[in-house]
């Protein structure tokens, strides 16, 4: 059924909502005691808040920069190595190779140098969202030549999107809107690649074709998740981090980008997918906030708030909702 | 009996410039009593209002703006804050909590039930409860997005571009989303009625 609303219906729907706007008056003094307890919060941090603000850590550190240095080291070696052997012409003809060919290695080791040697989170996630399309693309180049790509291209595919996914969750909110809009077109895009390669692929390409989809949807869920609950986003890539589902290794060029077996790693599920688990915490949590225990963490049966993916130190600030409220995320098509 | 009135919408806070906004986020970041005065003044009315409309209880309302106000701070103190768009930054916390609420509550048959047995109330104002409540469980079935944009749109009179920096979508995007919200809306009130 078409989701287009005619007039009526739109005017009927509309009256039905008329009859929600009539609430109840405000009680004069649970407005004022609720400004009174607004005003005093307030100035219980502004007292307990150091004065250098600046200096207390406000983001967890992203493993990438923590190995930084001596990455860049080695990558800045390897090149300098591979150019002064004249390595240049090979490292371009590199590029179109595909999995099954003997070039294939240097043009991952040569998309990884890039990313290791580039600063700026912004330019990261786009060189994550490139090297994600390039995997696209050489399954697609295989499954028309009808060879079934190896499952480590969907899993390199899958790894290059959970990194740039996490460093878009530590974006500033501008950045971070504008690289997931990037990827959901891009995402999708990738998706439609690889449903047209369904129609006529093999049963074994069938199957990693279809589990490619799989993880492209369970990626666009979490950047629609991203754009709708920027802030319960955060806390999910930040737990995925913690718990070592994310990053499952820096892809540096001594590597080869491998994400490690896929049953370690989120395993074509959607490491944020709504459901049950998420969303109904208690409000407790570890609180390892430098600024103490949390004095509001539920007070009044109704302010738990608290989400499985709270950070620690408190109820997340704006969406407690891991999930996708009740009755789940259904579409209602 | 509570009283009932229908609320202005032409209320302070639509008329918030930016600039303004700026500015309080900019004292409040200092927790400057006067800024958070201002800002309680001015966004806690549509919270409440926006607030009632979703839960039908106005202490519980009151509850869900206190909680609000105090994620706020939180976020301020973790500077994780917002930088512009209060008023739609402040709205999200209260639907998020709002969903929360109905997910850890669960209770919104049981109110459906209890209004059923609310003999003191005249009939035609029970009568009115009783939509109220079914309109309230159908906007919870829809996704997160298509509630708060039936709820900005519909109940609180945004506009759309006010609700695309909101949802941080697109205009269009929101024109869409509005649709199949209707539609889905209208699909959930048929099937209710058909039970």
């Amino acid at each position: 059924m078409s989701n287009n609303t005619d007039p009526v219906t739109e005017f009927l729907v509309e009256r039905r909502l008329e009859e929600l706007k009539a609430v109840p008056a405000r009680d004069p003094l649970r407005a004022a005691s609720g400004r009174a307890r607004f005003l005093r919060e307030g100035a219980e941090y502004r007292q307990a808040i150091s004065p250098v603000p600046y200096m207390r850590q406000s983001k967890w550190v992203f493993p990438l920069r923590k190995k930084k240095f001596a990455m860049n080291a080695l990558v800045a070696l390897i090149l300098a190595a591979s150019l002064l052997l004249g390595g240049g012409a090979t490292v371009a003809a590199a590029q179109d190779d595909l999995p099954n060919q003997s070039l294939y290695q240097l043009k991952l080791w040569t998309e990884n140098a890039s990313l290791a040697l580039n600063d700026d989170p912004h330019q990261q996630a786009n060189l994550l969202m490139t090297m994600a399309q390039t995997r696209v693309e050489e399954m697609a180049a295989l499954a028309e030549m009808g060879i079934t790509p190896p499952d480590q291209v969907r899993e390199r595919l899958e790894k290059h999107l959970r990194q740039a996914l996490m460093l878009a969750a530590e974006m500033d909110e501008v950045t971070r809107d504008q690289v997931l809009l990037q990827l959901h077109d891009r995402l999708q895009g990738q998706d439609r690649i690889i449903e047209q390669l369904q129609t006529h692929a093999s049963p074994e390409t069938e199957s990693l074709l279809t589990r490619t989809r799989q993880l492209l949807q369970t990626n666009l869920h979490l950047v629609d998740e991203g754009l709708a609950d920027p802030q319960g986003f955060r806390n999910k890539m930040k737990n995925q981090m913690q718990y070592g589902q994310g990053d499952k290794g820096t892809p540096g060029p001594n590597q080869q980008g491998e994400p490690g077996s896929q049953q370690n790693g989120s395993n074509g599920q959607p490491a944020g997918e709504p459901g049950a688990g998420n969303g109904n915490g208690n409000g407790e949590g570890n609180n390892n906030s430098p600024g103490g225990p949390n004095p509001d963490t539920p007070q009044n049966g109704n302010g738990g708030n608290g989400s499985g993916n709270e950070p620690p130190g408190g109820p997340n600030p704006q969406n407690p909702q891991g999930g996708n409220g009740p009755g789940g995320d259904g579409d209602n098509k | 009996m509570t009283s009932i009135y229908f609320a202005q919408d032409t209320s302070q806070e639509m008329k918030i410039e930016a600039s303004l906004e700026k500015e309080l986020i900019q004292a409040a970041l200092d927790f400057d009593q006067q800024a958070l005065g201002q800002i309680y003044d001015l966004y806690s009315p549509g919270l409440y209002r926006y607030a009632a409309r979703f839960l039908g209880d106005p202490s519980v309302a009151e509850d869900c703006v206190a909680d609000t106000f105090s994620r706020f701070l939180k976020a301020i103190r973790d500077r994780n804050g917002p930088k512009y768009f209060l008023r739609a930054y402040l709205h999200r916390i209260a639907h998020n909590w709002i969903v929360d609420y109905y997910r850890r509550t669960r209770d919104v048959t049981e109110l459906t039930e209890a209004l059923q047995d609310d003999e003191d109330s005249p009939e035609q104002e029970t009568d009115l409860r009783m939509r109220q409540a079914q309109m309230r469980t159908a906007l919870l079935q829809l996704k997160p997005d298509q509630q708060r944009v039936i709820g900005l749109k519909f109940l609180e009179d945004w506009n759309n571009k006010e609700i695309a920096q909101a949802l941080h979508k697109p205009v269009g995007a929101v024109k869409a989303l509005q649709h199949r919200a209707l539609a889905n809306l209208k699909k959930i009130l048929e099937k209710e009625k058909t039970k």
